[in-house]
């Protein structure tokens, strides 16, 4: 497994943990495949959860990451490479 | 310049307003069209903060982008470029910046050949003495609510950007606040010279009320104000002033916050050296709340040129090609 795939894993799981407590739902229903406003997140819930990834991964964020990545398993994916090419790990 | 001051065209007010306006002012005081407190605790941070955030020439409005490369300062100028061309700002003696901020517009119109005085209002203190220590030539700064500016001579170009925000209350009922933004709009009619023209820049509530809004953006960063709808703008400006052109930039809005929220980030430090922690923290909540927002379309970010209406056709049908 590669670095770049195990950071993707790392964002993920921490997101559907910060999903599933924000919206009180059990995490194996947090399905990161569908868009994040389907998963219960309004506006606020989603200012949130960027502002909990960038502490997390001490990354900058823009709301508009969401608009252009609306699901947690493209979020993952985008921050993962993103990460990576900055050369850092999670 | 007698006939000038006096060519109202206010039916809104004449019909059903004046009465409600009167019962305002009455029982809201000093808070009247901008509540003094309340525009002091959002804009009254150390200028040198905003400076940081909003760059060089500490503007606190949406820009206009051409793409997303596009400069956040070249964004600003374009912005303001907009504005000037909607006011006939190049072609006036006269003019006036209801809410001149930190006087960017101020120093772009000051800067026009042929314009001899322009009036800068702001409520905010901070604001005026940062204006008063520039000593900008050709230009007055007042600090002095719209509601009490009672100009000796009519201005041939009014802009406002980013005040229209702070007009009403939260408490007011949604006739009371069409009737101050209608008793805005007469005032300004006034005073513009019979070619005068105006042109407008303020956020909106988009597919949201006030009640939606969190209660963070209410209480920490808009206290006292209520936003305005499109449709209480129309039916406050019918009758006064047609509408030439409108823009709805609430993406430009969203991209201008973002790039306000990578200047914080970029200087923290000194940001929190500034202002403390807790303002800046606050500050970073706002920025993105906001930019999600204008994102999903809960606000809207409106610009209006607008033309008096006048009963004299020699003016109302004349030629003008500003925008």
């Amino acid at each position: 497994m590669n670095a770049s795939a195990t950071d993707a894993q790392t964002i993920q799981a921490f997101c559907i943990d910060y999903v599933s407590r924000l919206t009180d739902t059990p995490p194996e229903r947090v399905d990161p495949s569908v868009e994040v406003e389907r998963l219960g997140l309004d506006s606020a819930t989603a200012v949130a959860l960027i502002m909990s990834l960038e502490e997390r991964f001490g990354i900058e964020l823009m709301p508009e990451m969401l608009f252009d990545y609306p699901t947690i398993a493209k979020l993952s994916d985008h921050l993962a490479s993103r990460l990576t090419a900055e050369g850092r790990s999670t | 310049m007698p006939g000038v001051l006096t060519d109202s065209a206010a039916p809104v007010l004449e019909a059903e307003g004046v009465g409600t306006i009167s019962l305002l002012r009455e029982r809201e005081g000093a808070k009247y069209g901008g509540s003094p407190e309340g525009i002091r605790k959002h804009y009254d941070l150390d200028t040198d903060f905003w400076k940081l955030v909003l760059g060089p020439t500490v503007t606190y409005s949406c820009a206009l982008f051409q793409g997303p490369d596009d400069k956040l300062d070249d964004a600003q100028q374009r912005k303001i470029g907009w504005h000037l061309a909607a006011s006939g700002a190049h072609s006036a003696r006269a003019a006036l910046d209801i809410g001149c901020g930190w006087g960017s517009v101020l120093r772009n119109v000051s800067a026009i050949p042929g314009v001899e005085r322009v009036v800068g209002l702001t409520l905010s203190k901070t604001q005026a003495e940062y204006l008063w220590s520039q000593q900008i030539p050709r230009v007055e700064v007042r600090v002095e609510n719209w509601a009490e500016h009672e100009p000796e001579l009519p201005y041939d170009s009014i802009i406002s950007i980013g005040a229209f925000e702070h007009f009403a209350k939260p408490e007011e009922t949604p006739q009371e606040k069409i009737a101050v933004y209608a008793d805005f709009f007469e005032r300004c009619h006034r005073w513009l010279s019979p070619s005068g023209r105006m042109s407008l820049q303020t956020m909106a509530f988009g597919n949201m009320t006030r009640e939606e809004a969190s209660d963070f953006m209410n209480r920490e960063i808009f206290p006292d104000s209520d936003l305005p709808s499109l449709d209480d703008i129309l039916k406050a400006v019918n009758g006064l002033f047609e509408v030439v052109a409108f823009r709805n930039d609430r993406l430009h809005y969203a991209r201008t916050y973002d790039r306000w929220s990578a200047n914080l980030r970029q200087n923290r430090d000194r940001a929190v050296a500034l202002v403390g922690e807790e303002a800046v923290a606050r500050t970073e909540q706002y920025f993105k709340l906001i930019s999600m927002g204008f994102r999903m379309g809960k606000e809207h970010l409106l610009r209006f040129a607008l033309r008096p209406i006048r009963k004299s056709w020699a003016v109302s049908g004349a030629d003008y090609w500003g925008i």
